[in-house]
């Protein structure tokens, strides 16, 4: 399958391109390169993501050993009309050949059992958000990816949990002022901020 | 202050709440207490091992002087 390619940005003004893909099961390298996230930083949220990095790591290795995972769209489809109420795990990775380790962000999510999509753990690699100059737009693309996923698997909500640190983000991505630790999103609120999201990114003028 | 709308931001003001805000999803264990407990534990631990890597030193026999 064709990465999905999107804008970052680097500092203040620099664009880099970045990709998103679908984690290959059991994708070993890239769980050990999610076990190795994590600075020093006296920042909560900074060593939050590598805790989620990790406990991203093993539940994609205990869903590979005792559950349902899918490398693509297509095989979350096929199992699902297999079997309608089936609970199947995907991981998405950000990354670009740039950046030192190569893997900027991920995504660990899953299709729960009447259809909608349920975000286990998003974040953004520690080393992009402590590097000069900053790399920002990693979480803004996984995010895009994911919409875009659960649109085209006909998820009537997206949903997961917030921390005190992103919820003015997702207030702000899906218009939704009352947004807390329930991040719910709709159909409608899902297409409303692809459809944006791939409007801005046509404004990126690369170097 | 009310947020501003997103469908009318522009590519940096969208890329700068990137920069503000974290994109974190999901429960982790760590806390604020948490960093400062482990810190603490990780201090106490470094200085027990000095401790006793101090004490094998001085209990360590004397090695022959090889020519």
């Amino acid at each position: 399958m064709k990465p999905f390619e999107f804008p970052v940005r680097l500092g203040s003004g620099d664009w880099k391109m970045a990709e998103c893909f679908w984690a290959s099961p059991p994708a070993l390298a890239e769980v050990m390169d999610l076990r190795s996230w994590g600075v020093e930083s006296s920042n909560p949220e900074v060593v939050d993501a590598g805790e989620l990095a990790k406990l991203a790591a093993a539940k994609w290795e205990a869903t590979n050993d005792w559950g349902d995972r899918a490398a693509s769209l297509k095989e979350i489809q096929d199992i699902v009309a297999a079997t309608p109420k089936a609970e199947v795990t995907g991981m998405l990775l950000a990354g670009a050949h740039w950046f030192p380790g190569g893997l900027l962000g991920v995504c660990l999510f899953h299709r729960t059992w009447p259809g909608n999509v349920f975000v286990d753990f998003l974040a953004a690699n520690p080393a992009a958000i402590a590097s000069t100059p900053r790399v920002t737009g990693v979480g803004y693309g996984l995010m895009c990816f994911l919409c875009e996923a659960a649109i085209d698997l006909g998820a009537p909500i997206l949903w997961g949990e917030t921390t005190p640190a992103s919820v003015r983000r997702y207030r702000i991505y899906f218009e939704s002022p009352n947004l807390d630790d329930r991040l719910v999103v709709t159909s409608d609120q899902m297409r409303a901020f692809t459809l944006k999201t791939r409007q801005v990114w046509r404004g990126v003028r690369l170097p | 202050m009310p947020e501003k709308n997103f469908q009318v931001m522009s590519l940096d003001e969208i890329y700068d709440l990137d920069a503000e805000t974290s994109p974190n999803l999901g429960r982790s264990v760590v806390s604020t207490e948490g960093i400062a407990r482990h810190s603490k534990q990780l201090a106490e631990l470094i200085r027990d091992l000095g401790r006793e890597i101090a004490a094998d030193k001085n209990s360590a026999p004397a090695q022959p002087k090889t020519v």
